[in-house]
């Protein structure tokens, strides 16, 4: 191994400018490789983390999964000569029926920590002159707390303040901002039916999601229950569980228990999931491109190393070498580029990394954020290099089997 | 063809042949050649531009595989080795020379040396200090550490002697080692022939030069791929 590792270091050393080009190709894709990971997981971790901290990671809602048989089909029967065809919707919106008795079901399941009822809505919100539709959500402002902890993301008044005010709201900094009110002030909201009740801004929270802070507004279940004219009733209920990853199953079982269709987070997502998916696979395929580009690179100086070198195959055979040897010669030789792309283009990637994150681009999209959010571990580092030494091997295998079938006598016979 | 030499054999051609080719286009190289080099003789091939010597060098050398008949190299048989053991002979019995030095070029000329010796499994010090020793022994102390480019056509052919000589090899194979030198240098490299061969070592040499091979103690001549003559000096 001695004499191959001391025979392939010198013949990339002889070529110093041919292997670093090859090596910087090599590179380059370890950098964008390491880079765009980041960039990806980044953005995910950032927008997944943001939904889950003011999103349920299961949610019961008001659909049954056996809807009751309609009161005309129940009445005609089989042997009626009459069918129905077409039933008008009900004008009486869906509920969860026994709320608590599914909240108190759904906490004795392993993994499920927390669980509140919530009345979901639409309500016209109203100051002054200005009025702004909103999603008007209310909630047992403690249990809610516990399952999506907006408290945390209050950036004027209190959130104790909703427990203690009944007519207290809590806006999200978009619907305060687009009815320029501030803590303190009061503003009327209207139910779809008409109902409108005076409210007194309690708190503005901001959680860094756009959609969520332009359209979203907390009030006591009770208050959205008088909003929206639906004494009592309930429409959905969320669960906090120990392991995000558990939700679907546990929502099976949530939907099994309670005979309502419970989402886990990720069908809830499911279309971003979807999307970042496909993101990622578009990436990846830009990134194997790359890869698959310096690879070439690699191979192509190792044809040009085997073409020139076929005196010095014959020569090395005559002295002793085997096939093998001269096969190892070259394998190494690609394995070689390849460590020193990945190490440099780990440095680089480092580098980048660093400097991307301390990049001051405002963001307000799905997320919002003030800097470029990436998210590193060292196993990009490590799958990068991988892939690097891998294809600077892959790239290596048709010049050194090249290189191996040299036969000598052929060569210094003058016939290759 | 052997002349009854009283030393025991290093080398030895049993009804050796080489074709190239196959069917209509095959050529017979070599046919029925019988060989036998005791120990410690310098052997001259001679013959004219494709009679048949340098074939029969590789052949005796293990660089080529015949198409029938055995070489036999210090008691052993060959023809039925594999590419490695072919490979291990090579690097312990067996040392070449070429007409054109063929040293690697980006190696100096201590390291060229060095190759077989790494090869052998010796230490990169134990392989430093043999080569430095052979190569003083050319006369090349001085330019140990220079690349093939740095020395003329002379040195260039004894650090490729050096080379061979390097892993104290049986025998030396030489094909055509003088033929892309001047007389001086023909003439300077010849003499380090004769001192290895005056040290006992085997030496096979190829050569178009008449007078060269006259001054070795053995004299093969060949033609059409035969042994024509075989003459003890």
């Amino acid at each position: 191994m001695r004499t191959v590792l001391f025979i392939a270091l010198r013949h990339l050393v002889s070529r110093r400018r041919q292997t670093f080009v090859a090596v910087a190709g090599m590179a380059i894709s370890v950098v964008v490789l390491v880079a765009m990971t980041g960039l990806m997981m980044g953005f995910q971790m950032k927008f997944f983390g943001e939904t889950l901290k003011v999103s349920p990671h299961l949610t019961v809602t008001d659909e049954e999964l056996e809807p009751p048989e309609p009161v005309a089909e129940r009445h005609l029967g089989a042997r009626s000569v009459a069918a129905l065809l077409h039933q008008r919707p009900a004008e009486r919106p869906q509920r969860i029926k026994r709320p608590n008795t599914v909240v108190r079901a759904a906490l004795r399941l392993p993994g499920v920590v927390a669980g509140a009822q919530q009345l979901i809505g639409q309500a016209i919100l109203a100051y002054a002159e200005r009025t702004y539709p909103v999603e008007i959500r209310g909630i047992e402002p403690e249990l809610q707390d516990r399952v999506t902890p907006v408290r945390g993301y209050v950036t004027a008044g209190r959130f104790e303040s909703l427990t203690t005010q009944l007519d207290g709201i809590m806006l999200g900094s978009g619907v305060a901002q687009k009815l320029g009110v501030t803590v303190g002030d009061r503003i009327t909201a209207a139910g779809p039916r008409g109902t409108r009740v005076s409210l007194k801004v309690a708190a503005i929270f901001e959680a860094g999601i756009p959609p969520v802070d332009k359209t979203r507004a907390f009030v006591q279940l009770r208050t959205a229950q008088s909003i929206l004219s639906r004494a009592d009733e309930v429409n959905s209920i969320g669960f906090r569980i120990v392991d995000t990853d558990e939700a679907p199953e546990l929502a099976r079982v949530i939907g099994a228990v309670s005979g309502y269709r419970a989402e886990s987070w990720q069908e809830q997502n499911a279309n971003w999931i979807g999307l970042f998916a496909f993101q990622q696979l578009i990436t990846r395929m830009v990134i194997g491109f790359l890869l698959v580009v310096a690879a070439f690179g690699i191979l192509n100086i190792l044809i040009m190393i085997v073409l020139e070198k076929k005196r010095d195959i014959a020569i090395l055979r005559s002295i002793g070498l085997t096939r093998a040897q001269i096969l190892r010669v070259f394998l190494l030789q690609g394995a070689l580029m390849g460590m020193a792309g990945a190490l440099l283009g780990c440095l680089l990637g480092a580098v980048v990394v660093w400097a991307v994150q301390r990049i001051p681009v405002k963001f307000e999209g799905l997320v919002k954020t003030d800097h470029v959010v990436m998210y590193i571990e060292p196993w990009f580092y490590a799958a990068a290099s991988a892939f690097a030494v891998g294809a600077g091997l892959i790239a290596s295998i048709l010049p050194a089997r090249r290189g191996a079938a040299t036969e000598p006598v052929d060569v210094l016979r003058g016939q290759a | 063809m052997g002349d009854g030499a009283a030393a025991p054999p290093i080398l030895e051609a049993r009804g050796l042949g080489r074709t190239l080719g196959a069917g209509d286009a095959a050529t017979r190289i070599l046919d029925g050649i019988d060989l036998t080099v005791p120990r410690g003789q310098f052997v001259a091939l001679t013959g004219a531009s494709g009679s048949g010597k340098s074939t029969l060098l590789y052949l005796l050398g293990c660089l080529d595989r015949p198409s029938e008949g055995e070489v036999i190299v210090d008691g052993r048989a060959t023809s039925r080795l594999d590419d490695d053991a072919r490979a291990r002979l090579r690097n312990q019995k067996l040392g070449f020379v070429f007409q054109f030095h063929f040293l690697l070029p980006e190696f100096t000329a201590e390291e060229n040396v060095m190759i077989p010796l790494l090869q052998a499994g010796r230490s990169t010090e134990e392989a430093r200090a043999r080569a430095h020793e052979v190569l003083a022994r050319l006369g090349l102390a001085e330019k140990a550490r220079r690349r093939p480019s740095q020395l003329s056509g002379g040195e260039q052919q004894r650090v490729s002697i050096a080379r061979a000589l390097s892993n104290r090899p049986e025998v030396v194979l030489a094909d055509e080692p003088t033929g892309n030198l001047d007389s001086k240098n023909a003439e300077n490299v010849f003499q380090v022939f004769t001192e290895i061969a005056a040290s006992g070592l085997t030496i096979v040499m190829v050569t178009h030069d008449v007078g060269l091979a006259d001054r070795t103690t053995r004299r093969v001549e060949m033609k059409d791929g035969r042994i024509i003559g075989d003459r003890v000096h």
